[in-house]
């Protein structure tokens, strides 16, 4: 995630990963009945398909 | 046919626990060494050793009581999913450095990372007596919630009930180890989730869908508040769950007994995707309990009384989950608190030179006292021993600094560690019992006091690891060897 000292892609999106889900509460976007599970499950996917780049990164595959 | 009759009920669940036992007696060959016994040979797949996370994550309480929260705030509660979803990438983070270093050093306990680690006796010693403290009546605490929910469904009166789950488990724990522990977590854990998938399909049909039930609900479940307090719980229930499948002793030891690192990120890539499923069963679970049981149930009432009104042939599955639950986290703390005691305090403290053959007798013999143990604060039930539960996830919390910070921060000190860890312990205890205010920071609710004590850990442990020497770079080296390390494994 860290190379040279400067995030790599994955280190960018694990950023934005991590600052989408504390501004959940206050994300305009999810501020309707009907999103906030499906927001959720969303966050989840995106979250395992950026921790599969991660660990295919970090084990050197 | 009457599907909640006691008989039936009873049925079920005697050939659940007949299948249980099954298993546990023919995944438990050749345990010969104790890192058979403690950790299952570190020889376990990635499903079965996914399955052993979740179901030990999945407590006696979690379908009722998770249920319940979700069903009292409905979508304000989702701090406690999303803790879930950044948990496993630390997971990954933390197992990828501890299982080599497991496999280097023999490790079987988180102690024996912190002591070695950090050469503290301290740590060591204080964080092994902590965690069997804390471990006992919190796995206890399982029993009484089976005993009570097999006298209130199958007319089993509760001493029996606690004596049968106790017995069993305790049984098949002392006969073969963590390699009983995982296989049979691998048969509650899909127990567990099949029954929530039919359970949503059931209640989901019953409220008319996902968008009538939205529709009907108060949007005061529907939709996140983002005032102070709602902010306070999403980050206290994130922070808990975020923390203890990595710190709590019973589950941690999952990072030991993979058998390799390409099958750890299998692990935790399939973890990642059960999670989200385990998790999504609560959260519509509990909603839809809100619209068909109505306001003003008990918290853990009210996934019973939805599924006695919406599927009343779904209740002796449902006590056989709650069972399963309720095992799958005994299980784990009975081997996680006498791996602690035989080789933590016994080897390190009182026989140093003991043989890996009376180590594991050691270990069965603790395992038949620490059940003994579950047994009378079971039924006796004293009231000092409810109050150390309150504390077990603020008590784990506690070694995270000193965790993630001993593995990536070459900065990371003996001192710091030391210091920070006892006083967030120290302070978590004080808001808990004596004082009459929050404290300063406060998150509201049972994270409170964890959550400020493991501020003031963080600040006490980096600002003192900033100022005196870290642990010597030569000592440092033995374990960055085993890091570095490229593994190895067939796939």
């Amino acid at each position: 995630m860290i190379k040279n000292g400067k995030p790599t892609v994955n280190g960018w999106l694990f950023i934005v990963f991590l600052v989408l889900v504390f501004t959940t509460p206050f994300n305009p976007v999810v501020a309707n009945p009907y999103l906030p599970i499906p927001w959720y499950i969303l966050m989840w996917i995106g979250g395992i398909w950026l921790l599969n780049r991660i660990t295919r990164e970090e084990s050197g595959q | 046919m009457n599907w909640g009759s006691p008989i039936f009920i009873f049925g079920c669940l005697t050939a659940y626990l007949l299948v249980t036992v099954w298993i546990a007696w023919r995944y438990s060959t050749g345990v010969a060494t104790e890192d058979d016994y403690f950790v299952a040979g570190r020889s376990v797949g990635p499903f079965a050793n996914t399955m052993s996370i979740v179901a030990t994550i999945a407590s006696g309480g979690i379908y009722l009581g998770t249920v319940g929260f979700f069903y009292q705030n409905g979508v304000n509660f989702l701090g406690y999913g999303y803790g879930f979803a950044v948990m496993v990438f630390a997971l990954w983070f933390i197992g990828k450095r501890l299982w080599p270093v497991g496999k280097k050093f023999g490790y079987t306990t988180p102690q024996d990372l912190y002591g070695d680690l950090y050469q503290s006796e301290f740590l060591r010693l204080f964080g092994a007596i902590g965690s069997i403290a804390f471990l006992i009546p919190y796995f206890a605490s399982n029993a009484v919630a089976m005993g009570t929910i097999l006298e209130n469904f199958a007319g089993i009166p509760y001493t029996w009930g606690v004596l049968l789950l106790v017995i069993v488990c305790t049984a098949y724990t002392l006969y073969g180890g963590m390699r009983a522990v995982i296989y049979t977590d691998v048969f509650q854990g899909v127990v567990s989730l099949l029954f929530g998938i039919t359970a949503v399909g059931v209640v989901l049909y019953a409220v008319g869908g996902y968008t009538t039930m939205v529709t009907e609900l108060p949007p005061t479940v529907t939709i996140q508040a983002s005032d102070a307090a709602a902010y306070g719980m999403f980050i206290g229930w994130f922070m808990f769950m975020f923390s203890h499948p990595l710190v709590l002793a019973d589950r941690m030891t999952r990072m030991y007994t993979i058998r390799s690192l390409h099958a750890f990120r299998q692990n935790v890539l399939l973890t990642g995707g059960t999670l989200l499923l385990m998790t999504l069963i609560f959260i519509l679970l509990g909603m839809a309990s809100l619209q068909i049981a109505g306001p003003g149930q008990p918290l853990d009432q009210a996934i019973l009384v939805t599924i006695q009104e919406t599927a009343p042939w779904l209740m002796a599955w449902m006590v056989v989950v709650v069972w399963a639950c309720g095992m799958s986290t005994l299980d784990s703390g009975l081997v996680g608190a006498n791996a602690m005691l035989s080789k933590d305090i016994i080897r390190h403290f009182i026989k140093p030179d003991i043989g890996q053959v009376q180590i594991i007798r050691i270990g069965r013999v603790a395992t038949a006292v620490f059940g003994l143990l579950a047994i009378w604060i079971a039924l006796v039930r004293p009231p000092y021993v409810w109050e150390l539960i309150k504390l077990v996830n603020m008590y784990y919390m506690q070694f995270l600094p000193v965790l993630i910070g001993g593995l990536y921060w070459k900065r990371a000190s003996k001192l710091g560690a030391e210091v920070g860890w006892a006083a967030g312990v120290l302070i978590g205890i004080y808001y808990t019992f004596i004082s009459a205010t929050p404290p300063p920071i406060n998150v509201g609710g049972p994270p409170a006091p964890g959550f400020f004590g493991l501020i003031v850990n963080v600040v006490l442990f980096v600002g003192i690891s900033l100022i005196v020497s870290p642990i010597p770079a030569s000592h440092r080296a033995t374990f960055e060897e085993a890091w570095s390390t490229k593994e190895q494994s067939p796939t």
